[in-house]
């Protein structure tokens, strides 16, 4: 062979190696997870939470949402079930700096629900073959430029304010960068535009957010961060403070500004943030406000914790409002929850999924605004087995009658709960959480015939499986 | 000229067929994948094994990254961390 001969043959053992090396930087990665729950409780799945009527959102069960104990009898049956989820994620990752995101999710309600149909969360009785498949999110991730990332389509967002303004996925764009130690984001999303079922024009009758963001590393122990939302409602939604006309034109032009801050001195974190809302909401001028502090400690082999929250509320329904928004303030369509206070009646369960009940389960809570107080404990006893112990303790901040009638007293409620889990294989866990209620004078008398409802309840026996 | 290239292709021939073989069970030894799903060729890791093998990483530090690659490393962990956090999150 020439000389020529051998360096074009090399020649294309370079070109297809090049050709093939990109090719092959294609990497498919799928995620999901399992999770199914036993729940034993006087508070989901029975009658003194809005079971079935759904706050008005849905005629059958697709996941209720708030304690309404209100004229029912003291004593409810408690109910038994179990309810499933599955998730399954797949991304294609082009490189390092591209790749499209995909979520999806599978849900049954309660064993049982029903079957041969076409409904969310339900396909759980016999025979099964449910058109049930929800699409959670479907985005695009692509670092465009050096130290400039887009995500653009249907992704999760959250605030940087322990999602209590909102934690969900939306449509939109949102670009983030990186300049040593200062992260700013910037973003725009389209959380509804309801053009179509009112003059068949769209883009005016619309539910938008703006979003500007930015966190500063000041140095390894001290971070802190300020945003900028602007909520703009112009649409036919159920996001109104008054949750019986959900049918209505919305008014919401909000700004928000908040600052929060995380600082570490050794064993200890101590975090928070601050929130300030000045606009209209529903042709109410508003100036609502949130505060919140947060610590961590590390005692032993366990971690301590403590959160403390405020939301300013209202006891008025005209004029001037001090009622926090947030997205939004029905609890059909909460998309936000304070979860760091580890409550499962209080405030939201972090286990729970299509049942989702609480005592406060909305930031804004009917206009009440909240008051609470938070402690826990998390000790891992072994490898495998890690247990947790917390109290809560919350009032409404203001009382404007909501339910019906002037309350007792603002004090909601002292909650206890416990939970251990075990790793029964690599990736499954298996666990029990157990809470308990001692109902505040809020509550007194508002059963029927004036009587208290009992103390709430819920256990759970959990098994959930990640990969 | 003509015996470096032979010797180049016949390298490339021999890696090529050692890769070949690799991925068969030798006629002695147990098929893991087949018996236990270990070891199977197209075996991919789970998040949680992502997650350590990451964190394995970023412990070594500067000895064996550069600043650069650290904060690469630092990236893919957060997004490791965002994809089990979004397949955790409660609610309906």
């Amino acid at each position: 062979m020439k000389r020529r001969n051998v360096l074009a043959a090399l020649a294309i053992l370079g070109v297809t190696a090049a050709a093939t090396t990109p090719a092959m930087a294609l990497e498919n990665e799928f995620h999901g997870m399992f999770q199914a729950q036993y729940i034993n409780s006087n508070f989901n799945g029975a009658a003194t939470t809005t079971f079935p009527a759904n706050a008005g959102v849905g005629p059958t069960y697709g996941g209720d949402t708030q304690y309404v104990p209100f004229g029912l009898p003291k004593h409810v049956y408690s109910a038994n079930f179990v309810e499933q989820r599955a998730r399954l994620g797949y991304t294609a990752k082009a490189s390092s700096d591209l790749k499209l995101v995909t979520q999806f999710e599978l849900d049954y309600a309660y064993w049982g629900d029903s079957s041969y149909g076409t409904h969310r969360n339900h396909g759980a009785a016999i025979g099964a073959d449910q058109t049930n498949i929800e699409t959670k999110s479907i985005y695009l991730d692509a670092n465009i430029f050096k130290d400039v990332n887009m995500r653009l389509g249907m992704m999760p967002y959250n605030d940087s304010f322990k999602s209590i303004m909102f934690d969900a996925d939306m449509a939109g764009i949102a670009f983030s960068s990186s300049y040593n130690k200062f992260t700013p984001t910037i973003g725009f999303f389209r959380f509804n535009d309801t053009g179509n079922n009112k003059d068949n024009v769209l883009g005016h009758l619309t539910n938008d957010l703006f979003v500007l963001d930015g966190k500063y590393e000041v140095n390894k122990d001290l971070k802190v961060g300020a945003a900028y939302y602007f909520f703009r409602n112009n649409a036919i939604t159920t996001d109104s403070n008054d949750l019986t006309n959900i049918d209505f034109q919305q008014d919401v032009k909000l700004h928000t500004l908040g600052l929060n801050a995380e600082y570490t001195a050794g064993p200890l974190t101590l975090n928070g943030f601050g929130i300030l809302e000045v606009g209209t909401v529903n042709a109410r001028a508003t100036t609502a406000y949130a505060l919140n502090a947060g610590a961590k400690y590390k005692v032993g082999s366990g971690k301590a914790h403590a959160e403390f929250l405020y939301v300013s509320g209202d006891s008025g329904t005209t004029g001037h409002s001090n009622a926090f928004y947030a997205v939004f303030n029905n609890v059909g369509t909460a998309e936000h929850g304070y979860y760091d206070n580890e409550m499962v009646i209080l405030g939201r369960d972090k286990n729970a999924m299509t049942t989702d009940n609480s005592i406060i389960a909305t930031a804004g809570n009917f206009g009440q605004g909240q008051i609470g107080g938070y402690i826990g404990y998390e000790l891992p006893l072994t490898d495998r087995l890690t247990t947790a112990a917390n109290a809560g303790f919350a009032a409404v901040a203001k009382d404007n009658g909501a339910f019906g009638k002037a309350h007792k007293s603002n004090y909601l409620g002292t909650e206890i709960n416990a939970e251990a889990n075990y790793k029964l294989l690599e990736n499954l866990t298996g666990g029990v959480r157990v809470a308990y209620v001692f109902l505040g004078d809020y509550y007194k008398g508002v059963a029927l015939n004036g009587e208290t409802p009992v103390n709430p309840y819920d256990a759970k026996i959990i098994f959930k499986y990640a990969f | 000229m003509k015996k470096v290239l032979i010797a180049v292709l016949t390298a490339f021939a021999l890696s090529a067929a050692t890769a070949a073989f690799a991925a068969d069970v030798k006629s002695s030894e147990k098929d893991e994948c087949l018996l236990a799903s270990k070891g199977c060729k197209d075996q991919v890791d789970s998040i949680q094994q992502r997650i350590r093998k990451i964190n394995t990483e970023i412990k070594k530090g500067k000895k064996v990254y550069s600043a650069e690659e650290l904060k690469k490393l630092q990236q893919k962990l957060k997004e490791a961390d965002e994809i089990l956090n979004n397949l955790d999150k409660p609610g309906r």
